[in-house]
């Protein structure tokens, strides 16, 4: 967050970035340097750069209406906000310390948001430094010369008003109303005169300018109160902030009574800056068939010129922008932006759903960085509606109060999922949740909300998956979230690596379960046919319970653990790989039935091989038991190593593991006289039949899925498959080449 | 296949230097952070034809083996629970059974066909007996078996636990319903000597049936199940009441009977002289004598053989139908241009 811009009294200055040397600033050398800013030893913690001409106006001292509202706009900023300061004694050092005193105070601001602090630090740095605040009084150092300020009410920020203001008095016992809020809250509640409307309309001019730099701008007002209104205020306000009931409603009232009248002081622009890899990431995902949107509470310029700068927009899409005032005219704006690109009613459900038939498609709502925007997605299979480029929505606030609250909202859906990129712009927190909702209950595709603010934190709770940035702006967002992170590019990861991994293997491994336990117990069923109907369970009870147990449970876990299909740097330069999960191919009802069919095959094979194999021969019943425990254990656990993907020690240990603790088990339950069992294995496998069946049991229970398996690896590979030979037939190649290389240095 | 590299700098687009850990904390690491060194199997094509042909090599000659060892087993089978009852009591098998004054004693020549190479193992066949009914699995008591009189909870045993207010011993259904059948053979004048010991599991005689414990109030119920043992003889003797207890497995099961100890040569006339005791009537199972010699692979069954010839030959038909598809049609190993976003056009 940084103060860069600044309109006073209709006259536009911008700050140098000597900070930043990177920014696109070209007039960086006609401004000063940061200057030490008092003697008074104050100084803030990071430096910023001061715009020498305004810097001049204040420190010129003639008076003038232009001089005044310069200084009124300043004690705005360190007046007007509820940042608290916190001194820190630092000891001097470096160049400055040489000529300052030991007693140096270092300033740090804590505030509620970034902004806020950004702005008192950007008046810190034009000498007006607030270096103290209690519940009733703020101390101010103007130039070296200290103002205490008695804070007489604050009406706080809230979304409605979408300002702020404070009332101060002066040590003169002038009572002043400052106020500051965003542009269109504002504007309104000015005083209508000339001057002030002149100001006013230069000012929103360089507004507009700030704007579609990027820039998030406020808009800085004051007047004086006396006389009968302040007592008038002052009686309300005391009535209103001691009422139990209605508080909130009555201190807005109370606010209304002073945020009236107001005389403009001028404007700020604060640039705040997109994160490290927000475009690189925001590509990657749409790659990835995640549908980003935005949703943000800035100005619409501003949203746009962020959304082109993180390449979320591009100059080939066609904008559809709904700005209505009205209901009608919002119904107006979207059936026209249908019929021009040809979006059906209704029509894009059937067609998107059979287009997408059985596969489901992501939304993820991104808040992007540290803006307060967030970007729902969806798959990509979306029929591309266009005439040409894709298209862009942009829509703002007022039109979704029109839009969500009335019957819109299907026309709005229709619209927006046939565009590659919506971007709402100045949102308020309600209604980002309103937007993901409509997403949510109009379709079964996944929501993924990302976003740093408390102003995210309903659309965070909303989605299917919250994701919270930690950042400046406090831990709300954080708290609330499914998944915190540091950083917006982390989002890339998460997804495309983790989700991949983690979806892989949950997939995997519900039909692997499904497959154990079915597999045992129509094993179990089969045997009951020829036992006269009578549930007899030729396996020991212990087997039996210890099979779900201690037979099969380890590589089960183990697997889900450490399996994974293709390495992170795999999945990071192919994003299209995470489809896959849009495409559900791993865990589908395709894949489940093949599995059952496959499952009572395999079940049969256990049954039948062993019957066959000792038909009417003296086999009793526990050896048979004894049999199937061994088969059917060693059988779910080759199933499983046929499909682990990476074999590690862990999963080598779990496997062979457990088919050696499977038989120590069964020699251990065998040598325990009192069970009728004693003995069994002992002379089982003294029987070569014993082995030759179970050796039969596996091959030709996984005959047909591992022909099957092979067949579609070789001949009909998903894009997975090829990825992962690529990335092994990669590493080979860097491995010969390396020893290659090795030999010929040595 | 493929190794991955082990402990190379793990996670993502930062390149940091790690810091050297040893041992322990390595381990933990590359744990943690999934950098384990692993191996990577792909199903490529040579993999996969070179194991079906594999896997064929291996069966068809393991088949042909056990084929083999089949075949060489030479078995007599005489089922003769219907020739033994007498004429008059064809239509009526069950009274004739129960009526003990009716003389069981029955004669049948067997022929051999081949020669047969002692030892010659004579078991017993019942068809349609369930002894893998549930409650006849239950109905035994392993601590009575064991410890004789002095353990009296039996309560498993039920309906044969107790009679006459006095426990049984042997307790259960399935020593109540003990097969009572005797054999004995004659080769024209001479008998044939059968060895009748060592039939049951060394395991069962030392460990599961008492050496002090002796049949007690047993088979003394109005309702006769099947034959009476000799009181005077402990449990862990009585072989044929121990092979009995072995349950069988499948409702059509074997028992051993007894070993001939000599070879039959062929066209020798074996004479058996059976007692037809055991009542398979009046749930229409039937009996069976079987004379059998053994290979090492058990009794005559070709169905392993068979199968393994099967399932070898399969495979060479797979491997043979999977290099045709792969000659026909190539895929290159590993090529990214066939991943469906390099196919289409890139949508987004």
């Amino acid at each position: 967050m940084e103060f860069r811009r600044a309109t006073v009294f209709g006259k536009h200055y911008r700050n140098s970035s000597v900070v930043d040397g990177t920014t696109k600033d070209t007039e960086t050398a006609e401004l000063t340097k940061p200057t030490p800013l008092s003697s008074k030893g104050r100084k803030l913690k990071s430096d910023i750069a001061v715009d020498a001409q305004l810097m001049g106006l204040l420190h010129k001292g003639l008076d003038g209406s232009e001089k005044i509202s310069a200084h009124e706009f300043f004690l705005t900023l360190a007046a007007c906000n509820t940042v608290i300061p916190i001194p820190s004694q630092t000891t001097s050092e470096g160049s400055m310390g040489t000529e300052i005193h030991e007693d140096l105070e270092a300033i740090d601001y804590q505030g509620e948001s970034p902004d806020e602090e950004a702005l008192v630090a950007a008046a810190c740095a034009y000498g007006y430094i607030l270096f103290e605040r209690t519940s009733g009084h703020i101390a101010v150092d103007v130039n070296g010369e200290k103002l205490r300020l008695d804070v007489l009410g604050l009406h706080e920020f809230d979304s409605v008003r979408k300002r702020m203001s404070v009332v101060i008095r002066f040590p003169n016992n002038d009572v002043k109303v400052l106020v500051k809020g965003a542009d269109t809250s504002m504007l309104s509640i000015l005083r209508e005169d000339r001057e002030n409307d002149d100001l006013s309309l230069i000012t929103q001019r360089h507004l507009n300018e700030y704007s579609s730099e990027g820039l998030r701008t406020l808009v800085l007002a004051a007047r004086d109160l006396e006389g009968e209104e302040l007592e008038e205020w002052q009686s309300m306000y005391e009535d209103a902030s001691t009422s139990l009931a209605d508080r909130s409603l009555k201190l807005r009232q109370t606010a209304s009574l002073v945020e009236s009248n107001l005389c403009l002081l001028g404007a700020t622009g604060i640039e705040d800056k997109l994160q490290e890899g927000v475009p690189e990431t925001i590509e990657s995902l749409r790659q990835a068939g995640i549908k980003v949107w935005v949703l943000t509470g800035d100005k619409q310029e501003t949203a746009i010129s962020i959304a082109l700068s993180c390449k979320l927009l591009t100059g080939d899409m066609h904008q559809i922008i709904i700005n209505g005032t009205s209901e009608s005219e919002c119904k107006m704006l979207l059936s026209e932006a249908k019929a021009k690109y040809g979006v059906k009613c209704g029509g894009f459900r059937t067609q998107s759903f059979k287009l997408k038939k059985g596969a489901e498609s992501d939304f993820v709502d991104v808040l992007a960085e540290s803006k307060l925007s967030n970007l729902p997605t969806e798959d990509d299979g979306n029929p591309e509606l266009t005439m040409g480029g894709p298209l862009a929505l942009i829509i703002d606030g007022n039109s979704l109060v029109y839009i969500l609250e009335r019957d819109l909202e299907s026309e709005l859906f229709d619209l927006a999922t046939s565009c590659r990129v919506v971007l709402c712009c100045r949102v308020a927190p309600l209604q980002k949740a309103g937007i993901v909702d409509l997403i949510k209950s109009r379709t079964d595709d996944m929501t993924l909300a990302i976003g740093d603010g408390a102003n995210d934190v309903s659309m965070i709770q909303m989605a299917d998956v919250g994701v919270g940035i930690c950042g400046q702006e406090g831990r709300q967002a954080v708290m609330a979230s499914d998944f915190a992170m540091g950083q917006f590019r982390f989002l890339k990861r998460l997804l495309l690596v983790h989700g991949h991994w983690n979806y892989q293997r949950m997939g995997y491994l519900v039909l692997y379960n499904f497959y154990r336990n079915a597999v045992f117990v129509f094993m179990l069923f089969w045997y009951i046919l020829c036992a006269a109907f009578s549930t007899t369970s030729a396996l020991t009870d212990w087997s039996s319970v210890f099979y779900s147990v201690i037979y099969t449970s380890i590589p089960t876990i183990v697997v889900g653990i450490m399996d994974k299909d293709l390495s992170h740097k795999t999945l990071l330069q192919y994003p299209k790989l995470y489809e896959a999960g849009h495409r559900q191919e791993g865990y589908n009802s395709y894949l489940f039935w093949i599995m059952m069919a496959d499952t009572i095959w395999q079940s049969l094979v256990l049954f039948c091989v062993p019957r066959l194999a000792f038909k009417e021969s003296t086999i009793d019943i526990w050896s048979m038991g004894s049999l199937w425990t061994v088969a059917v254990v060693i059988l779910v656990n080759i199933h499983l190593a046929m499909d682990i993907q990476r074999w590690v020690l862990y999963t080598h240990i779990s496997i062979w593991g457990s088919v050696i603790m499977t038989y120590a088990c069964v020699v251990v339950l065998d040598s325990i006289p009192v069970f009728p069992n004693y003995g069994t294995i002992y002379e089982l496998a003294k029987q070569p039949t014993y082995w030759f069946s179970i050796l039969l049991i596996i091959v030709i229970a996984l005959l047909p899925r591992f022909t099957i398996k092979a067949l579609h690896r070789i001949f009909r590979p998903s894009d997975i498959q090829i990825a992962r030979e690529a990335e092994i037939l990669r590493k080979r190649r860097f491995f010969y080449g390396s020893r290659l290389f090795w030999r010929s240095t040595s | 296949m493929d190794l991955d590299g082990g402990g190379g700098a793990a996670a993502g687009t930062d390149h940091q230097p790690m810091p050297v850990l040893h041992g322990r904390s390595n381990a933990i690491k590359q744990f943690t952070q999934q950098t384990l060194p692993a191996c990577k199997p792909v199903l490529t094509p040579a993999w996969v034809i070179g194991t079906f042909f594999l896997m064929g090599a291996v069966f068809i000659p393991v088949g042909l083996i056990c084929l083999h060892a089949s075949q060489s087993v030479n078995e007599i089978l005489d089922r003769y629970d219907i020739e033994c009852v007498p004429d008059g009591f064809k239509s009526n098998r069950v009274a004739y059974i129960k009526n003990a004054s009716i003389p069981k004693s029955c004669h049948r020549y067997l022929k051999v066909d081949k020669h047969m190479k002692a030892p010659i193992y004579i078991y017993y066949q019942l068809d349609n007996f369930y002894q893998n009914h549930r409650r006849y699995v239950k109905s035994r008591s392993e601590e009575q078996l064991l410890h004789g009189l002095g353990y009296n909870r039996t309560g498993s045993c039920e309906p044969q636990a107790s009679e006459n207010g006095l426990p049984i011993v042997p307790c259960g259904l399935v020593a109540w319903s003990l097969f009572n059948d005797t054999y004995s053979f004659s080769r024209g004048t001479k008998k044939l000597d059968i060895e009748r010991k060592n039939i049951a599991w060394k395991s069962d005689r030392d460990h599961k049936f008492g050496k002090h414990v002796y049949p007690f109030n047993f088979q003394n119920g109005s309702f006769i199940g099947g034959g009476k043992l000799d009181t005077t003889i402990p449990l862990s003797d009585q072989e044929d009441l121990i092979v009995w207890m072995r349950t069988a497995a499948f409702p059509s099961f074997r028992k051993l009977y007894g070993r001939i100890e000599e070879d039959l040569e062929e066209d020798d006339l074996i004479i058996v002289h059976l007692m037809n005791n055991y009542n398979t009537y009046s749930f229409g199972g039937t009996k069976m004598l079987v004379l059998s010699t053994s290979s090492w692979l058990g009794g005559k069954n070709s169905f392993l053989g068979v199968a393994y010839i099967f399932v070898g030959s399969s495979s060479i038909l797979i491997a043979l139908i999977f290099l045709l598809l792969h000659v026909k049609n190539p895929r290159p190993y590993g090529d990214t241009m066939y991943l469906s976003g390099n196919r289409k056009d890139i949508s987004s």
